[in-house]
């Protein structure tokens, strides 16, 4: 009986342990969600394609960066994409791409809080063929 | 020996956590959730999260307002309505884990999408976990009936003479691990039948029957063999049987009113012209061949075959549906338009019935002489089947086996070449 509640002690302490440690994990910001690997053709800046929903953190004092954005326009899909960018899930920023050129989407992100990454993410309205949204470059 | 013996299902748990972990880390497997896994489970987020039964809402998120061709979900031609492939019970066993995702991944901050960090190894996870439930069902059948040592051998050498620990890792959201966890669970429950059953265990079959309906429709030919030859020989489950077959169509329900909702029709196939090929079934293709043959990927089902024939007396009532629901499904298989059943170690066709293979395999395993020679010889081949099975296993994980069609130079080209 004593062997069996030193056992849910343990296990209840490991519980509340594992969780401390997950509310604010040092590998979050590394964690990517529905984006390509980086390329870089020439005359390009580096980027990374998005599906129609990417997720990325950044650092939680990185105050205000720009976000560099763009799509394909070609006369097999020329539809205007929404880019709506969001940190921890609230609206940040939303940008209409009518042609193929860089946009900068700015965000400014709240002051630090308890955490050390904040959560982006970015949707597009419509994506290109092979469920493409936007390139996304690095933060500026 | 038997210490280790009598942690065999935690044993078993581990071995497979250990390979989970491997193929994940390792990246060998790229996420849990893909191919056809996506549209088994794809349920969960538009249902939890989404709150959106018509799947649109998931095909906005995910991918700009269509799903990709992979995923075998296609807009009805006449309702333009996403019909799914692949039905909603994986899901449904997948949700309690799903649930502890969520909130986890709201705890840490990830996107709540449905397909981010946790919810990927949730999803992962829950294969896993069924098919060593399966496992802890199959064992409690066979010593019902067997030694405890034949019965151990028989449960480990299932796990890993076969491509059952691929499905418990590698593919572990693939549907095979979850309709080989309800083939055990109601193989087992079926046998343990008795004048003394309650109307409770009815029910329980009966959801046992239904879910299997609702992981994989075909599976259906499991408990209506079963249950026939359960209630040829058994007046109590005669009297029984419609309280069970009454929960099945209950359970069943939901995926006709789905099918119903998304297409005007209570039972439909999203395939389209992809279909059956009645006339023209490859039955060596599926039973014998490289490319995907039952028995060449896991020879020790030739000894569970075989086994049928020296079922102990308790078991022989079940000989006749085994066969025939082996038979059947090898030709359903067998005349499936795309018979390999695409990229898969071994035959995945076959997963879900390994439980009704399991009394086999053990009476073949008592079967074997006590003489102590024959008995070690007995041994070595069985664990060297086993290690060729695993290694075999591994080949394809590191992608020197081909996903499918592997020919005969292939195969001897390829045999026992390491990554």
């Amino acid at each position: 009986m004593v062997t069996r509640r030193a056992g849910v002690i343990v296990a209840a302490l490991a519980a509340i342990a594992a969780l401390a440690y997950l509310r604010d994990p040092p590998w979050l910001i590394s964690q990517t969600t529905g984006l390509h690997r980086w390329e870089q053709p020439p005359g390009m800046p580096r980027y990374r394609w998005s599906g129609a929903h990417a997720s990325f953190f950044v650092p939680a004092g990185s105050g205000t960066f720009d976000l560099p954005v763009s799509t394909t326009f070609d006369a097999h899909d020329d539809k205007a994409m929404m880019v709506t960018v969001s940190v921890d899930g609230d609206t940040a920023a939303r940008i209409v791409l009518t042609d193929d050129g860089w946009k900068r989407v700015r965000i400014a992100l709240p002051p630090p809080g308890s955490r050390r990454v904040r959560r982006i993410d970015v949707r597009t309205n419509v994506t290109r063929d092979g469920n493409r949204g936007v390139r996304i470059g690095e933060i500026q | 020996m038997s210490q280790l013996r009598a942690r065999l299902i935690l044993i078993a748990a581990l071995a497979c956590l250990g390979g989970y972990v491997y193929a994940f880390a390792s990246g060998r497997a790229g996420r849990p959730i893909r191919s056809d896994a996506f549209s088994y489970y794809v349920y969960l987020p538009a249902w939890l999260i989404h709150h959106d039964p018509s799947l649109q809402a998931v095909a906005d998120d995910c991918c700009g307002g269509t799903f990709p061709d992979y995923t075998a979900i296609v807009r009805w031609r006449f309702t333009q309505r996403w019909v799914d492939a692949h039905p909603i019970g994986e899901a449904i066993m997948i949700a309690p884990l799903f649930a502890v995702a969520h909130v986890l991944t709201y705890w840490t901050n990830l996107s709540p999408d449905g397909f981010t960090l946790y919810y990927q190894h949730a999803a992962g996870l829950a294969g896993l976990a069924y098919v060593v439930a399966g496992l802890w069902f199959v064992r409690r059948l066979l010593r019902r009936h067997f030694g405890d040592g034949v019965s151990d051998a028989a449960v480990a050498a299932l796990l890993a003479g076969t491509s059952l620990y691929h499905y418990a890792t590698f593919d572990s959201v693939w549907s095979h691990a979850f309709s080989f966890a309800l083939c055990a669970a109601l193989f087992e429950r079926m046998d343990a039948w008795s004048d003394r059953s309650t109307t409770r265990d009815a029910v329980f079959l009966g959801l046992l029957a239904g879910l299997m309906f609702l992981v994989r429709h075909t599976n259906l030919m499991v408990p209506a063999a079963l249950g026939g030859a359960l209630a040829l020989r058994d007046s109590s489950f005669r009297r029984a049987a419609p309280v069970s077959a009454a929960v099945a169509l209950a359970c069943a329900l939901p995926q006709l009113w789905i099918y119903k909702a998304a297409s005007g029709h209570w039972i439909v196939s999203s395939y389209g012209d992809l279909g059956f090929t009645w006339a023209t079934p490859h039955i060596a293709g599926v039973l014998i061949s490289p490319r995907k043959g039952l028995f060449f990927w896991a020879p020790l089902m030739l000894a569970a075959m075989a086994g049928l024939a020296w079922l102990p007396p308790g078991l022989r009532r079940w000989r006749t549906a085994i066969l025939a629901v082996f038979a059947l499904d090898t030709y359903l298989i067998a005349s499936w338009w795309d018979w390999q059943f695409g990229g898969s170690y071994g035959h995945r066709g076959f997963v879900d019935l390994y439980p009704l293979f399991a009394p086999g395999l053990a009476a073949a395993f008592a079967r074997i002489p006590a003489r102590p020679s024959v008995r070690a010889a007995a041994a070595t081949a069985i664990v060297l089947l086993c290690a060729l099975s695993i290694f075999q296993m591994l080949q394809y994980w590191h992608g020197v086996l081909p996903m499918s069609d592997v020919t005969w130079d292939q195969y001897r080209s390829l045999f026992l070449k390491r990554w």
